[in-house]
This record gives structure tokens, sequence and C-alpha cells, in this order.
């Protein structure tokens, strides 16, 4: 027999009561009868003797199915009834619908306000009624809490779980029985534990309807996603935001139609105009001195800007169509830039009927105020015109909301030329497996209820807080150091911002916290600013995401020119990761970390912490053989023998003398031409009409596959253009990038596309 | 081992208790005991648990509930007594686990009587009382590390020990960990029901040391390779996104606009929806049908050169009539379980393409029985250097034991060799860049499996597929000895083996492939003559068959639509695979538990008994008659049985099932022109019964049996009326009976206030 793995949910009752602690007293003796027949009816109670503990077990503590509340405790007094109400709505803004009783008794009534009462459910009168009575009423109002506690599909999912069906069909672990028949699968079993086989099953249990039709319980699922992210139609995917990109442009692109896409694209988009046959249309973001990309500008989505590009397209002869029939903006990017979105939405429906906001790193923008403007679903639904343009957004909610990998959605808004069901759907199923995996379906549907009502502004408010806590800490250690003529790092963000309060400009590390959370203009990207260093903005057209911190290095001067001394971002990198922590990207002179939902004050205190360790060891020039054993290890002959400074010092004049941020700036700065298409480049790559060449012969060649350095991951030269000359902007960047990699082991770049052989960077070309 | 062992961290080795197999009964005062107890107390001062059994009987029993121990300790006293048990006892330890170490404990007094056999199939002996308990706990501890250390695959014991070491990620996905899930109350108890493991380890491609699947480095790339080598491929991807995905990057990988595909006209949706996006030239091979309706096999005759160039000469989309086809696609093994001899078609048709495509989601299993020698697409047998390029996609979840959506693609290079490199660029087309990582995981780990222990596995399922096929037999017997005129469900399989009854042969003889084979004199098949060796019908699917239709495909004037039995089955928790009109699919998996048909055959028998009565269905099915009750109040079963039965009669249902398959709808344009149609809303919705001589817009696929009735661009003409007529049985029949409707992909159903319904589809505007 194999014994329970899982564990089965339990009730939880919070009582916040001081005469928990004084069972001598009439209310304590009371109490404890309440204690006990809670554990009689296998309730588990969580108890509190005051209301900071309250307070503190609410917050941290999500799974309480009740709370119940005494209106008396303390000293019963106008401040202490203060403090109750103070609690109830911190209960009331973290969950509207957790049953809530207050405890009192009769003479107690004339103080309890309107306010107390329209916040908690129900009234307990202590002296008054029987313990079995009062036990009765809670279990009966966490039962019809429960009851809607799961959106649709997890509901039913968790209720057929419930029905231990004997199954003949697949999957063929059944309920996970197949792996505990041998010592390894037997590990994984015990690893993942019995609830993810059990819930593991497959599109013949009807009653959990069908992610391919679209029915039942994953149909109402949608509908419920849809109203929560304000979409007329979601759709929830499976195989990632790859999954969901290349969903959309298959439903709008056709063979030799021209599609506006992001040059600061994901890889999926690529992939659609591989699918489609699709002309790409580009446009191309700004750069900044660290190399950053930022935005979009205004005068990309200019409607004449987009006309005189089809004019001039290489593949005109071959286009159908004279305009766009779809466009693609990635927002908010990688690195936080915030376009507003109205506005483009705006300019693009002059061009294209149907826009995609690839929205992946973004799903949680619509949940709090500091966003509007700035995404695709924004205000009610119902307010879109029908003769705006038909609108898309993707989210990977697992990216910065709370989901499983690969789960994505797709929502819908409808305009001119809207997307009908049933057709869209044969691009959507072409994207999903017909051996869906539940967990997933699940998991992104619980990431979306956790953002309903409340719950959304709660949560984003709480990421902004620690990032914003992160960032001023951060400024103020730079501040310090600064202050006796020493270096740290500083967070990417305005030096200054305007108090709102007061109209004067105060430094960031002194604003007011509140202020920084909740109002935009403190991230605005103002033009001409020197901190952010993009030019040729407007004003509001873009804002920075404080929950996107990049933490930037010591090393790039204000105008351009690199510094006498600095620490590239890559040896920072190497640094945190031996210390376990994993940031999310590395360019040259910044590193960035996510604040998303999932963050705690430990995290983001332990980060301030290793970075003050690697500056002591960095000022200590410490021996790599210590701070970096694994490098070491790998290149004992390269870094024996060195110390931190020395590395960084070195690798720093590297990139001075090898100006790889201007080589950089002219291969992000220019278009490749284009020869053929993405569809036909790759067709010729599948069928071996392609010859693998070193980077130094693939000079005015025509490439089969996309190349895109990593970071900063967006492409250089798409399939189907020219690698250019061997002195022109790709070739020249490319060759930089291999020289460093050969300069120091360890610290390669990433070229996706390039084949890494006999130490250099192959690439696949079309044959002449 | 092919790749660098990886510990087994310390919360999980707990679970690995040491089997101590020592007489407790006949002395309890011998010194071999009192010594197995003071080695017992030393493994538990060495953080190892200690479970006792005192039989070899026990022990086996012990051993198969759960093999996962870290030593078996066999106390040679036991043995001595029964020799031949014992050495079943090894052997089945060896079978199931390859490397648990079994050590003889025994004195040295009696190490010469120990026989060569046991010598050479365990890992040591140890002294009692020779020795101290100590040392002999130490030595067992040290082989029981060796072992555990070995028991984790490369990627889930990378991920198995970074999900140890605490790291603090900035990076997605973005709940890092579980945390994000602990901050709201849906959040948490979905945390808690999955258990914070499932979400620690849920990690993405910032975290260097797990490799990434996108360029197949690091420990993701270690366990492709230990996959290749597992089931014998050149080259092995692991795909997240459901054989779907693999399918699909396997046509993208080998066919460009206009090219010419041979296509398996019973395949997957996903090499249908492969063809459109490649841009291919559909060539279908035709399988056969028979009479019960049953699809089998595509016969050798679709295969030969000959029939190819005719195929190419015959399609109005083909513009080169020279041009070669590019790809073959067969589904091995089909649904219903039959099975190719690969060898044969592997050289048929390398005459004709370079590469041949198995779809064998359904049969990741065959390479580790010999039952199936010589009828997969990896098989053991002879590769010839001018062999077509051959992959297989493999549905691990399906067969193996694997969460949904994990897949494997192998490949096997033949005259014109894949680069893996290219073919990447087709996988990334079809797959995530956030992978989910316990789908890897469970990949990785059922490779392994079928490495240690692949032929016990399987051995195990077909086993129960054979006593269950044998027991319906003699049930019926039985029942018809009883009572000639009774009746019982048959199963779809060889009356008879070499003259020997099916219900009387030695289940040894049906463990050879010989006895499934579908000969071609016999009759129960109903696919004539294949050609000597050609199919074999895989014993684990199982197909039950209700009474109502004769083997030739005669309708009785009486029956019972499976349907019925499948609802009734499912409303008794018991879930079968797939039901067409006359049968039903069950699949003996790798899950399958000893006796588990038990609970079938019970499920079975209560429905006959019920039936036989004509038991009311507000008491057999209360579901049915609650969501229905209008149309089931005051029927028995057996009424609604017959109802159903007639109504199939009348409509000639199955007649034009059968006609509708028999004949391929005409082509008008390709699978992509078509999708192009369909984007650019050139499109219109119309009533099934007004589509004579209309181009479908969409695949029109009846579940069961998936198989393709219509592919985007085709039409069905006067000629071809068969095709509209057996859509509109299934509408007739849909609107009759509420709660058994039919499943049709790309059929959608408009329903009128009066119950009335119409099957609606996606035709191209004229």
């Amino acid at each position: 027999m194999i014994g329970r793995t899982n564990k089965p949910l339990k009730m939880r009752v919070l009582m916040v009561d001081d005469d928990l602690g004084s069972p001598a007293s009439m209310r304590g003796r009371v109490l404890n009868e309440l204690v006990d027949e809670f554990a009689s009816r296998n309730a588990e109670l969580i108890k509190a003797t005051s209301y900071e503990d309250g307070l503190a077990a609410v917050m941290s503590d999500a799974a309480l199915h009740c709370i119940c509340v005494d209106w008396t405790l303390g000293k019963n007094d106008d401040s202490s009834h203060a403090q109750a109400l103070e609690l109830l709505r911190s209960i009331r803004q973290r969950n509207e619908n957790v049953p809530v009783f207050l405890m009192a008794d009769r003479n107690a009534k004339k103080s309890i306000t309107v306010e107390a009462m329209g916040l908690a459910d129900e009234f307990v009168w202590m002296l008054e009624d029987t313990a079995p009575f009062v036990v009765g009423r809670v279990i009966a109002a966490i039962n019809r809490y429960l009851e809607h506690l799961l959106p649709p599909f997890t509901d039913a999912l968790l209720r057929y779980t419930m029905k231990d069906e004997h199954s003949w069909a697949a999957p063929g672990h059944q309920g996970g029985i197949a792996f505990t028949k041998s010592p390894v699968g037997r590990v994984f079993f015990d690893f993942f534990g019995e609830n993810l086989f059990r819930t593991d099953s497959g599109i013949e249990r009807g009653s959990l309807g069908s992610v391919l039709d679209h029915s039942g319980p994953v149909a109402d699922s949608e509908a419920y996603v849809a109203r929560i992210f304000g979409a007329h139609a979601s759709y929830s995917v499976l195989n990632g935001t790859s999954g969901s990109n290349r969903a959309i442009f298959m439903a709008c692109v056709g063979e030799n139609q021209f599609a506006l896409c992001d040059r600061n694209c994901h890889k999926s988009i690529e992939q659609g105009l591989v699918l489609t046959g699709g002309l790409p249309l580009y446009m191309t973001p700004t750069r900044n001195r660290y190399g950053i990309i930022g935005p979009l500008l205004p005068a990309q989505f200019d409607a004449q800007r987009i006309q005189a590009a089809i004019a001039n397209h290489p593949l005109r002869a071959q286009a159908k169509g004279s305009k766009p029939v779809y466009a693609v903006v990635t927002n908010c990017t990688y690195d936080g830039m915030c376009l507003h979105a109205e506005r483009v939405e705006g300019m693009l429906a002059q061009s294209s009927e149907r826009i995609h906001f690839d929205e992946a790193w973004y799903g949680y923008a619509r949940f709090n105020p500091l966003y509007q403007g700035r995404y695709a679903m924004r205000g009610d639904p119902a307010s879109h015109p029908a003769d705006g343009p038909t609108v898309f957004a993707t989210h990977s909610t697992h990216k910065l909301l709370a989901a499983l990998s690969q789960s994505s959605f797709i929502h819908i808004r409808n305009g001119r030329n809207p997307v009908e069901h049933s057709r869209f759907n044969e691009s959507f199923v072409i994207q999903a497996s017909t051996s869906p995996l539940y967990a997933l379906f699940a998991s992104n549907e619980v990431g979306a209820a956790m953002m309903d009502g409340n719950g959304g502004y709660s949560l984003t408010q709480d990421s902004l807080r620690e990032a914003v806590d992160f960032r001023q800490a951060l400024a103020r250690t730079h501040r310090e150091f600064a202050s006796r003529g020493d270096w740290f790092f500083q967070p990417w963000n305005a030096p200054q911002v305007c108090d709102s309060k007061t109209g004067k400009m105060v430094d960031f590390a002194d604003a007011d916290a509140e202020q920084l959370t909740s109002d935009p203009a403190c991230w605005e990207l103002e033009p001409g600013a020197e901190w952010h260093g993009f030019a040729g903005l407007e004003k509001g057209w873009c804002m920075l995401d404080p929950i996107k911190v990049g933490i930037m290095v010591p090393g790039m001067g204000a105008d351009g020119q690199l510094l006498a001394e600095g620490i590239p971002a890559p040896i920072l990198g190497a640094f945190l990761y031996r210390n376990n922590i994993v940031p999310s990207r590395i360019t040259d002179f910044m590193m960035l970390c996510l604040f998303s939902i999932g963050v705690t004050k430990g995290k983001w205190g332990t980060l301030i912490n290793v970075l003050l360790a690697f500056k002591r060891h960095y000022d200590g020039n410490v021996a790599l053989e210590r701070v970096l054993p694994d490098l070491v290890a790998q290149a004992p002959e390269r870094y024996r023998g060195m110390g931190l400074r020395d590395l960084s010092s070195e690798m720093f004049e590297y990139m001075r003398s090898s100006r790889m941020d201007a080589l950089q700036a002219e291969a992000f700065g220019n278009l490749p031409l284009i020869e053929t298409t993405p569809r036909a480049a790759f067709q010729a790559l599948q069928t071996g009409e392609v010859e693998l060449l070193p980077l130094q012969q693939a000079a005015g060649r025509v490439t089969g596959v996309g190349i895109m350095p990593y970071p900063p991951g967006i492409p250089i030269v798409m399939p189907g253009e020219n690698l250019g000359p061997l002195d022109g902007p790709w070739i020249r960047y490319i060759q930089a990038l291999q020289d460093w990699g050969k300069h120091f082991p360890g610290f390669e770049k990433e070229v996706e596309g390039a084949v890494h052989q006999d130490g250099g960077y192959h690439f696949w070309c079309l044959k002449r | 081992m092919s790749h660098a062992k990886v510990p087994l961290p310390a919360s999980l080795a707990q679970r690995y208790p040491v089997l101590i197999v020592v007489n407790t009964l006949e002395h309890p005062d011998s010194i071999v005991l009192r010594s197995a107890e003071a080695v017992g107390r030393a493994l538990q001062q060495h953080g190892l648990a200690v479970e006792r059994v005192s039989s070899l009987d026990d022990a086996e029993i012990a051993f198969r509930a759960d093999p996962a121990y870290c030593c078996v300790i066999l106390g040679w006293g036991l043995c001595e007594e029964n020799l031949a048990l014992a050495l079943h006892l090894i052997q089945l330890i060896r079978q199931r686990t390859a490397q648990l170490p079994i050590m003889l404990g025994m004195s040295q007094a009696h190490q010469s009587r120990v026989p060569l056999e046991f010598v050479e199939n365990i890992d040591g002996f140890i002294w009692q009382p020779e020795d101290s308990p100590e040392f002999v706990a130490g030595r067992i501890e040290a082989a029981a590390r060796r072992y555990l250390d070995s028991i984790l695959p490369p990627f889930f014991g990378a991920l198995v020990n970074f999900a140890d070491t605490h790291e603090y990620s900035w990076h997605t996905p973005g709940h890092t960990g579980g945390t994000a899930f602990m901050k709201t109350a849906v959040g948490r108890s979905f945390l808690d029901f999955y258990g914070e493991q499932m979400l620690r380890c849920d990690l993405s491609v910032s975290v260097g040391e797990l490799g990434s699947l996108n360029d197949h480095s690091g420990p993701i790339a270690e366990a492709e390779k230990n996959a290749a080598r597992v089931f014998g491929a050149d080259y092995t991807f692991f795909s997240v996104g459901g054989s779907s995905a693999s399918n699909e990057i396997v046509l993208h990988s080998a066919v460009t606009d206009g090219d010419a595909v041979l296509v398996d006209r019973n395949c997957h949706k996903s090499l249908n929806y492969a063809l459109n996006m490649s841009g291919a030239v559909p060539l279908y091979l035709r399988p056969r049908r028979n009479a019960r309706g049953l699809i089998g096999p595509v016969p050798r005759s679709e295969l030969t050169p000959e029939t190819v160039a005719q195929k190419i000469a015959e399609s109005p989309l083909m513009t080169d009539k020279q041009a070669r086809p590019v790809l073959a696609v067969l589904t091995n093994s089909t649904y219903d379980g039959l099975c190719y001899n690969v060898q044969t078609t592997t050289r048929e048709l390398s005459q004709s393409v370079d590469r041949i495509h198995y779809d064998e989601a359904w049969y990741a299993y065959a390479r580790f029985n010999p039952l199936y020698e010589g009828r997969y697409g990896m098989h053991r047998g002879e590769r010839h250097a001018d062999d077509a390029t051959v992959t297989v996609t493999h549905s691990t979840h399906k067969l193996l034991a694997a969460l949904s959506q994990a897949s494997m693609i192998h490949i096997r290079s033949g005259k014109v060799p894949v680069k893996p490199a290219l073919f990447n660029e087709a996988f990334m087309m079809h797959t995530s860049t956030s992978p989910q990582y316990s789908i890897l995981a469970s990949t990785d780990v059922s490779a392994k499996m079928m490495d240690d222990a692949g032929e016990y596995l399987t051995d195990e399922s077909i086993g129960e597929a054979i006593a269950f096929r044998q027991a319906m037999v003699r049930l019926g017997n039985e029942v018809r000895k009883r009572k000639p005129q009774d009746w019982w469900f048959g199963v779809w399989q060889p009356d008879e083996v070499n003259g020997v009854p099916f219900a009387d042969l030695d289940p040894q003889t049906l463990r050879q492939g010989d006895a499934w084979v579908l000969q071609p004199s016999a009759s129960w098949h109903g696919f004539g003559d294949l050609g000597r060796d050609y199919c074999m019908l895989d014993p684990i699917k199982v197909t039950v068959l209700t009474p109502g239709q004769t083997l030739e495909g005669q309708m009785e004037a009486s029956g019972i639509p499976a349907p019925l039995v499948s609802s009734f089955l499912s409303s008794r928790g018991i879930v079968v695979e797939k039901t067409e009109p006359y049968s039903i699919l069950l699949l003996f998996s790798l899950g399958v538990t000893k006796g588990k048909w038990g609970s079938l055959v019970a499920g079975l028998m209560e429905f006959k008994k019920h039936y036989d009565s004509n038991a009311s269905l507000e008491l057999v099915m209360p579901e049915l008659v609650a969501s229905h009750g209008e149309r089931y109040a005051g029927m028995g079963l057996k009424d609604l049985a017959d109802a159903m039965h007639q109504d199939m009669l009348a409509s000639k249902l199955l007649h034009n099932m059968d006609a509708a398959f028999s004949l391929l709808p005409d082509v008008m344009s390709s699978p992509r022109a078509t999708f192009a149609k369909l984007v650019k809303g050139q499109i219109e919705q119309i009533a099934v019964r007004d589509m004579l001589d209309r181009t479908v817009a969409v695949q029109v696929v009846p579940y069961p049996p998936g198989i393709p009735l219509m592919m985007p661009g085709e039409k069905a003409g006067a000629d071809k009326q068969a095709i509209i007529d057996y859509l509109l049985a299934m509408e007739l029949f849909d609107s009759h009976f509420p709660g058994f409707e039919h499943d049709n992909h790309g059929v959608e159903i408009e329903r009128d206030g009066q119950g009335g319904l119409t099957y609606r589809v996606y035709v191209v505007k004229q």
C-alpha cells in the first residue's frame, strides 16, 4: 500500500481575542469551549491575542478560511476600537469574501460602528450562544466561502479528482501509479506529490470540458478570465506566449501580406513570419548609452512613414495588398519601457485594423492605476468602439503573475475586422496539444482569480512597494558611499522627482514612498533627461515600470564615454550566481531584477547584502580562487592568481579598447537589407539549400536563421536578410562578441542562431 | 551509465529502506537472527530505515508492491530451503531495478554451498556473525548510497538538487518558487493542493545549471542523449507541446511549399495542421477498414513505387508530375493497436522517399518487449545504408509514465542525414521559450524507468491484458453453457492460435508476437490478406465488442450500442479510452494495477444484469435522467438500448459510415491555400445538409475514430453523397438521444428551442 502523499485541505480559523490567554475568566472559559468545539470538527484554530498579532497573521497567511475578531479586545475603548476597525479594513483589502465574525457581548453593542458592521459578516454574542451553535455558523460560512473560492475550471478539476475513478484511458501513468512501479519513478512521484498526477487526466473526461473546443468548465473559465482582464474574449494557452503569439499571427496574416513588427520582438514573432509567409515591415526602437533597448518613438507609428516604407520595400513586387494587415508592439519591454498604449493604438489604427500588444512581461498592468493608459485592455470592454481596431494582448501568466511555466493568455477586443471565434480557433488549435496538462490550465486560471476584485490592486501595490523600498534603499546606500567619494551600485531611475505636495525637486532616495508607488509622473521618461539617455521622446510617451529594477554598475559616463574605472556587469552577475541569486538579465552596465508578486522583503534585503559583499571583495581585490572558484576551475590558466578587481579592470579596459558599446549601437541602429521572406529563408534552411560559413566568409550573404545576441535579446539580422560587408555594422559587432568570448572564457556572449565550431561563430547562409 | 551520477537528496533517500529477509520464526535465539537484529540497529544509527520480512513470499509481495528499497539482504537460511524461489526473487529484483544491491547474509561456514547462479547475480556477502554489526552496516550503507546515487536521470536529478539549493530567484516564473501563490486565498489553496515542490522546481532558462531546451545544453542535453540511447535513436528531442507539436516539428523540418508528402489518411490532426503550415501537397495513403468499421493498416500495395507514381499522376495539385515525394507518414500502431512490420514498410517506402515518419504516439513502449520486435521505428534489427531517414514521435504521457504534453522525437539518420542544428530551427517553431520543467523531468524519468525495467513493466501490462482477454472469453463460454441463447460481450482477437481455442491457450503462447499476427487466412480481423507477417494486433489495446453487429458487419435485429455501455461505466467511475458504435477500446498501460480489470468485468456484469431486467433508468443512470428528464423518464435500460439500435438501423448510420470512409473526397485546393481563405474570411458557415459540392474550409473529423472524413480544401459531390449522409445520420441520432451527442471536430451544433439541432460546417465561399 502506498501511503498518502497529498495533504487534505483543512478548515483554518483565525481567532483574535486576548481572553484566549486567560482561561480562568468567564470569557476565557467560553472561548475554551469554542476551541474544543473547533478541534472536534477537525478545524484548525490559529490564535492571536492582540490586534497586532491578528494583523500579522492576516497579512502573512492567505489560507485563513474564517476570521473571528473580538470587538472588546484590549481596553475596549475608542482607541482599541479604532485598532479593531483597522484590522477589519486590512482583512477586506486583501480579501472581500472571507467570512469575518465579530465577537462581542450585548453591552458592547453601542460602540460598534456602522463601518465595522459592514465589514463583518456576522456577530457572535459570546456569552449567550452555545459553542456548537457558533462553530456550526462558522463552518457553514466557511463552506459557502469555499464553494466560491475556486474559479470554474479548478473547481471542476478538484471535484473530479475526488471521484477516485478507474481509468482505462490515457495518460498511462493512471493517477501516478505507473511511477510507483520503479525506483526512479517513485522519486518523481514522491517529489511532486500525488495531486499533480491525480489531476493529470485525459480529454475523455467530459465533465471538465475541452481546452480545444472551449466547452464546459473550460468555457466558463475563459469567460471568467475575460471579465477580469477586460477582454471581449480570452483564450487560455498551454504552450507559452510563444504559442499565443504564433496563433494570433497565423489568424491575421496571409502569404505576402505586410505585417508591421516591432524589431524588439520575441522569437515567436519571427516564427509567425515563417509560418505565414508574411512580409515584415519593421519599427525600430531607440537605444541608450548603456545598451538598453528603449521605446519605439512616435515617428515609427506614423502612417505616412509606414506608407513610405511599404512603397520602398525591397519585396514589394510580390506583396499582396498595400497596407499592413497586422501590427505587433512589445509593451512593456523586458527592461520596463511602457508605451502610452492609447496613443500608440490611435496612431497604428490609421495603418492596420488589427493591433497586437505583446504584453508577455506585463500581465498585471490593468490592476494598478499607476499604469493607466499604458496597456491594451483599458477600462470597460463595452466602451471599445466598434469602428476601432481589433486589439490583441498576450500575457505570460507565469512570468509576472502567478502561474506555472508555459501558461499564457490571449485577450481580444473586437473592433473593425473582428475575430470570429470558430475561425480564430482554427489557428489556436494548431498551437495546442490534444493532451493538455490540466495543472497548467488550472494555474493559469488561479493566476487570474488572484487578480480579481481587491486582490489585483493589493498584490500589485505590494510589489510596487517592495520595488520602491529597494530602489530607495539602494539609492541611499549609493549616496552614502558617494558622500565619502566611494563607489556603489545605483538604481536606474530618475535621480530626482518632483514632490507632489511641495512642488519641489527632491532626491529619489528622500521622496515620499507613497507618491512613488502611485504617481506615474515619478517614472515618466522626461524628454531630454540625462539619466535615461533616450533622444527624441515626447512628454508622457514612455514610462519606466518601477517593478523592473535595473541595477547600474559604475563605468559609463553621462556623455556616453566610458569612465576611467568601471565594473562590467557580467562579473557582478557571476558573483551573485555563486551566491545563489539568479538575476533576470545582465547587460554590459546593468543587471535586471524583477519584483514580481512573489517577492519578499528578505529577498531584496539579501540582495543588498550581497551587493555590499561584492564591493568588499572588489575593493580588497580578493583572489578569484576564493570568490569565483567555479570560474577558475573552468579556465585555471587564464584566471589563476587574479583578483576580482584585476579581472574587472581588464574586462573594462577591453570594453573600452574594442569599442563594444559603439559597435553595438551601430548594429542595432541600422536595419540590414531584406532579400527574401523569413519563410523562404527558413524553407531553404530546412531543405539544405544552405551552407555553414564562418563569420569571415559570411559577408554579403543572406542568413537562413535569425541572429540574436543575448543580451539584449533582440535580432540584429533576421532570416532572409543580408549580413552586409565585412566592415559593416553587423559582422563587426558579431566579431567583437566572438573576440570577447575568446578573451574571457566563462563570460561568452550567447548569440542565438550561431553555431559554435572551431572556436568561432558559424552561420547558416543561403546558397548562392 | 552515460552521464555523471547525480546524488539523491537525503530528504528523498529517506523513503528507501533496507529490506532484510530473514526467518524470524524458527530460530528465535539463533545467532544469525540476533546478529541480523544488531545489524538492523546499526543501520538505523546510520540513518537508514529497515523493513523486515520473514519469508521469501512476503519479500516478493513487498517488492512487487513498491520497489523503493536501497538494499536487499537475503538470509541464506531461507534461500537454502527453497533455492528455486530464492532465485526467482533475485531475478525479479534484477528485472525491475537492475542495480539494487542484493546481499546474502550468512556465516562463512556455509559459503561453499552457494551455487554459482546465486553468486553471479548478487552484489556481495555479509558475514554474520563473523563481522561486527558496525562494519556490516557500513558496507550496506556504502552499497545503498552508490545505488541511490544512480537512480536519478540527468535532468530530473539536476532539478531535484537545484530545488534543494534554495536560491533567491529574481527571474521568471513570477511566482518565484510558489511564494506569490501564498498571497491570496485562492492561490494558497492551489499551492497547498499541488505542494511546494511542484512550484519550487518550476524554473526557467535563467537557471544556467539546468541547461536550455532551446539550444539543448547542460542537463537537458544529457537527458536527451540518455533517452536517445534508451530508445535506440541517433538523436532525441524532448517536446513539451505533446506529440501534436512533435509531429508538426518533424514535418516542418522536411517539407516546404509545394512538396509532395505521403500521408496516412488515418493520422492525427496535428499532421494535417503541419501540412497547412509547411505548404505541402498531401497524397493520402488509404488504410483498410473492416466490416465492423475498425480502421486497419495501410496495405503494402499502397506503399509501392508504382502506387506512389500513380498518386502523383492523379493529384490535381501536383503540377510537376516528375517530382518525388519528400516524406511519408504512417501511424504506428493505430489507435486500435495495429502495428506494422516496420522493416518491411521502411524498405518499401525508402524506394520513394528520403524520410519516413512513424507516428508512434500510442506505442512508445514497443522497444522494451520482444513481443514487438521488428514492429516499431527504432527497431533493433538491421539498418540499411540506403534506408530513408526515420523519425518517430512518442507521446510519453500516453502509454509510458509521464505528464500530459510530454513527448519525444527520435531520429535515425538514413541516406540523407539530419543535421541537428537545422532540425532545431523547426523544433523551436513549435515549442515555448518557457518550457514547463516538470514535463521535461517526467520525460527524463520515463526514459530511465524503461532503461531500468522496461521489459518487466511491459511484461506486467501484457500479462494483465492477456488475463483479461482470456477471462472475458471464459465468462462468455460459461454464460452460454448455462443458457445457450444468452449473451456476453466479445473481444476483438483471434478465436484460436494453432488450433487451440483462445481461452485454453497457455498465456506464454500469447506472449509471442506470432499469436497476434493478422494471418491472411483468419477471418476474425476482417482485413483480408495483408501479406504474411505484415501486421500484428497489440494485445494491450483491447477492443471489447457489444452485441448488435456480426463479425461480417451485418446489423442484427437487436443490439446494444456501445455509447450506452460507456456512459453506464462512466457513471460507475470507470473511464474507457474510446467508444465506437459497437465497441469499446481499453488500454492496459504501465499504470494498470493487478486485478484492476476485475472491477471492469464487474461493471460489465452489472450492466448485463440491469439490461436483462430492463431496470429503470432512474435507478441505474439517474444523472442521465436528471439532465434529460423529458426524454428518458420512465424508460428502462433495455428500452433505451433498443431505441438507439433501431435508430441506427433506420438511419443506416453504420452503412453510411463505412461508405463514407471508403471514399476519398475530391481535392480542390491544398490545406495551406484553404487556410489562407479562412484567415481572409473568404468562407461561410452552412448546414451540413447543404454541403453537396461545397469545399470545406476546416478538417471534419468524427471522434471516434478520429480520422479525417474531409480535409480542408476537399469537397463531396453527388457520387460521394455517403459522406454527407453519414454526418446527417449522426445529426439525427444526436437530436434523438440527448446526452449521447457525437463529437465531430470541425462541425458546430446549432440548437433550436425545441431540442432540434443542426450540424453546421465552414465552407469556402463560392
